[in-house]
């Protein structure tokens, strides 16, 4: 955007900036505050500060690439996010944009002067900029929201718990694909070279199903565990999931399986020679 | 005991060997590392070659093939190979490859 050097200062002069104020406040109370999408505050307070880093953007065309540019990216993103999150859909943010555009370019035009196209082109350029920018950083807060709140379920879909000396138990909740399959593995065996774990009980009750490539990853963990030397048990296995365990073309003597939790714990004592009895 | 073919064997107790690898092992190269374990085997009352892997971080197919062509020497032996300490890294490694039970055990440590 090297052309506000040579434009911005002309169209800083040809702008009423209170007159722009006035128009986009107007239009913001019609439309956005009237849809409950911004309050009237809030058009208040977006529309002057738009207005005052646009200004300065005009004034200094060294602001282009620095802080100011920032300002108004991030700006226009928590507009948007604000109109999404109200129940406003793209179209509102985009229609908004246009307007502010449209405003800023009705006061430049001057029919008879060819310089002034290009000024119209520059504020075009400008804003389509902008645009995409905010956009691009509204997908940006988006997507890391997303993986947060992924990695926040992960964390708490995927506890391991010692519930004994020497016992860790891991239920798993929820749909269990390739990628958490892989995820709860690397977990487990972390867990086991730190907590020196000679038993693990996998309990699947609360896993509705299981596709057959995440069968094999499950049997990894299994076999993983093994080779670290501790012994994975398997419990609450449900009948879609024992169906598809048959039909895996794989040796199943090495998966020790219990019906329920308490057996599976029941199994580790055995395993690690302790006796609980009623006193 | 330190050789110069990359690992160093301990005695532990009186039924017990303790290997430790070091990183200029080669496991390409197997028979000169069998003949010297072996002598340690051979009219010795060594039950148990325990195989430290904590320093291994990956085991592939020529590492897992070096162990089960040792895993078959113990046995000749009737001398058990336990693997101790193998890292998850190296777990994940074998697991993705291995289709059956390996030929050796494995222990999370040593237990004398």
């Amino acid at each position: 955007m090297s052309d506000i050097r040579k434009y911005g200062k002309s169209i800083l002069k040809k702008i009423n900036f209170s007159n722009v104020v006035q128009k986009i406040t107007d239009a913001g109370y019609a439309s956005l505050s009237k849809e409950n999408l911004l309050t009237d505050e809030e058009v208040h307070d977006y529309t002057h500060e738009f207005v005052e880093l646009f200004s300065s953007l005009l004034e200094d065309s060294r602001a282009m690439s620095g802080e100011t540019f920032n300002a108004l990216k991030h700006l226009m993103a928590t507009v948007n996010a604000k109109i999404q999150m109200r129940g406003g859909s793209t179209e509102s943010f985009l229609q908004l944009m246009h307007f502010i555009q449209y405003t800023f370019m009705d006061e430049i035009v001057d029919e008879e002067n060819e310089k002034n196209d290009r000024e119209l082109l520059f504020l075009l350029k400008f804003f389509n900029n902008l645009v995409m920018e905010a956009f691009r950083l509204y997908q940006k807060e988006r997507e890391d929201a997303l993986k947060a709140q992924k990695e926040e379920f992960l964390a708490v879909s995927t506890p391991i718990t010692e519930i004994w000396d020497g016992v860790l138990s891991l239920p798993v909740i929820g749909t269990l694909d390739s990628g958490r399959a892989m995820d709860l593995m690397e977990k487990l065996l972390e867990r086991i070279e730190l907590r020196r774990s000679r038993v693990i009980i996998l309990d699947l009750t609360g896993v509705s199903t299981i596709d057959t490539q995440v069968m094999h990853h499950l049997i990894q963990v299994i076999r993983a565990t093994a080779l670290m030397g501790a012994t994975a048990v398997l419990t609450g296995i449900r009948p879609s999931i024992a169906r598809s365990l048959a039909n895996l073309n794989l040796n199943l003597d090495e998966i020790v399986t219990k019906s329920t939790l308490s057996e599976g714990l029941k199994e580790a004592f055995r395993i690690l020679g302790i006796k609980v009895e009623n006193k | 005991m330190k050789s110069n073919l990359g690992f160093s064997l301990t005695k532990i107790g009186s039924g017990a060997l303790l290997l430790e690898p070091y990183d200029n092992l080669n496991p390409l190269q197997p028979e000169p590392m069998i003949e010297v374990i072996s002598e340690n085997l051979l009219n010795s009352n060594i039950k148990k070659l325990y195989y430290d892997l904590n320093k291994v971080l990956i085991i592939d197919e020529i590492y897992y093939s070096w162990l089960n062509t040792l895993s078959k020497t113990c046995s000749i032996f009737q001398t058990r190979l336990i693997t101790i300490n193998m890292k998850p890294s190296a777990a994940v490694s074998l697991s993705s490859f291995l289709n059956t039970k390996p030929s050796f055990e494995t222990e999370i440590e040593m237990t004398i």
